[in-house]
């Protein structure tokens, strides 16, 4: 690990370096200073939900159908944790001038193209989540505050997963067409989610949610099985009626042949073998029907209500532009 | 790693920023300060006056004003073939500027010559795109600008740069420009 240390120009002092943050105070004769340690800006979304209202949101999303009906109210809830998970922000242009097709004798026309996407900077191996939805960074993006990157503050209030991003600067040509990256823009922004941690009858589980506007990202919980037990129920009566008639065509079977003692040792001896495979095998049909199967619902959960907020904040905007553009009169919110 | 001082070079005032700020300012002197190129860039800064007035909270938001000439091809029948024209580019970036549009074209191509007032006592919205960067977009304005009207841009020159604070309305998840009327949600301007 490299340590750098930093004076004060006036005093002399050691400054108070933080990773990611730019701008310090020294401590003694409070002259303010501006550190370029060439890492990317980054901004925080603030999380507007508190732990209580975090806890209220896993609560609802766990009275969905796809979970057991009893599962809710044989909850104990253990924790909350603020979790700020970090995303590369990359936007750029790339512009100069290149030959054009029309021109003759070195005629060069300027081009331009820009680009912008967002990409995890961290793997979320550190917490039980294997996916965070992007659109839902994104909607969150749109619709929160955003305040300073203080990495103390945040620290005290959630964990703060290290950011590994990608140096985004690519300059260079591309075939034919000689345009340049002129502009690129790294920086990173930290989302935070609330994870809730609950047990059932010595089980836990975690579900996610956006501290932001409380869109749920992932819901764990046991699946309701309540199908599935009428379907075992039917399926195990069936059975038992087919066995019922097969044991007494076996039995008449061996009424008429009268060959003594050994086709019921025989018929003994695969009962028995049948009772030890189905010994071996019961961890593994266990999960057939078993009323304590997992189920995380990450899909259609958050997908949904993003897509909404998305489509239906676009759809505004975008026709505000168009009406802007073309002088139209603002739509009646009475009609 | 570089130092550099945050106080004003004329009044040793600290001038305004966060931490993602690239350019600082100092109202008492009226200037802003880039420190993107790693190294300090010292521009006038002007403030303008709302064009619209509503009850909200205001903010500055910084633009860089480029006065360029350009000259185009072919010419017009009267001979001309250059202008000069001021450019207006947010200091800020916008996010999904194909969705919501980039206020700073809109400027541009309205031709905005607002009235300059005092500098109130508002707070800034950070300004994180340096002069290098925002240096780009008038030649991509003037490109598409012109190519509306089947020309080339064939030459741009710079022939002064300054910064203006536009203020701007919070109103609950929005922004909305002072000058034009226009709403952004918040996490749109950046």
């Amino acid at each position: 690990m490299k340590v750098t240390l930093v004076n004060c120009t006036h005093c002399g002092a050691p400054l108070p370096l933080v990773p990611g943050q730019c701008i310090c105070r020294c401590a003694y004769c409070r002259n303010p200073y501006y550190l370029d340690q060439g890492q990317p800006p980054a901004v925080v979304l603030a999380d507007e939900l508190s732990a209580q209202q975090a806890r209220a949101a896993v609560l609802a999303a766990l009275r969905d159908p796809r979970i057991e009906p009893g599962f809710l109210s044989r909850t104990f809830f253990e924790r909350a944790t603020l979790f700020y998970i970090p995303f590369s922000e990359v936007r750029g242009i790339k512009a100069g001038w290149a030959p054009s097709e029309a021109g003759k004798g070195g005629a060069y026309t300027f081009s331009h193209v820009s680009f912008e996407y967002l990409e995890p900077a961290n793997d979320l191996s550190a917490i039980s989540l294997e996916v965070l939805d992007r659109n839902i960074v994104e909607a969150a993006m749109l619709r929160a505050r955003q305040v300073p990157f203080r990495p103390a503050e945040m620290r005290r209030r959630g964990v703060v997963l290290p950011a590994a991003p990608r140096n985004p600067v690519q300059t260079g040509a591309e075939g034919h067409d000689i345009r340049d990256t002129v502009e690129t823009h790294l920086r990173l922004v930290y989302f935070p989610i609330w994870e809730i941690t609950y047990s059932y009858r010595g089980m836990v589980f975690r579900s996610y949610c956006s501290a932001v506007d409380g869109a749920m990202i992932m819901v764990n919980g046991l699946r309701n099985h309540r199908r599935k037990l009428m379907l075992a129920l039917v399926g195990s009566f069936s059975l038992a009626l087919l066995l019922g008639r097969g044991i007494r065509i076996a039995i008449n079977l061996v009424s008429r042949i009268r060959l003594g003692p050994m086709p019921l040792l025989v018929a003994g001896g695969v009962v028995a073998g049948a009772a030890l495979t189905w010994a071996v095998l019961y961890p593994y049909l266990w999960r057939l029907f078993a009323f304590r199967e997992e189920i995380s619902i990450s899909g259609e959960l958050s997908t949904l209500r993003t897509i909404s907020y998305r489509e239906g904040a676009l759809l505004r905007f975008s026709r505000r532009f168009v009406r802007r553009l073309t002088g139209e009169p603002e739509e009646d919110p009475g009609q | 790693m570089k130092l550099l001082s945050l106080k004003c070079p004329h009044c040793q005032l600290d001038m305004e920023g966060d931490n993602n700020s690239r350019v600082f300012f100092c109202r008492s002197c009226r200037i802003g300060v880039d420190f993107s190129r790693g190294q300090e860039r010292e521009f006038p800064l002007e403030c303008v006056a709302p064009e619209i007035e509503r009850p909200d909270a205001v903010r500055y938001f910084a633009f860089w004003v480029f006065h360029c000439r350009y000259r185009w091809d072919p010419p017009e029948n009267a001979g001309l073939d250059a202008c000069t024209a001021p450019f207006w580019v947010p200091a800020f970036f916008i996010k999904n500027i194909s969705y919501f549009g980039d206020i700073g074209l809109y400027y541009t191509n309205r031709g905005l010559a607002p009235r300059e007032e005092r500098c109130r006592r508002i707070p800034a919205f950070p300004a994180d795109r340096g002069e290098t960067h925002a240096a780009v977009y008038p030649m991509v304005y003037a490109t598409s600008r012109e190519a509306a009207r089947q020309r080339q841009v064939v030459e741009l020159t710079f022939l002064s740069t300054k910064l203006v604070w536009v203020p701007f309305y919070e109103s609950g998840h929005e922004f909305v420009d002072s000058l034009l009327g226009w709403t952004y949600p918040s996490g749109a301007l950046i």
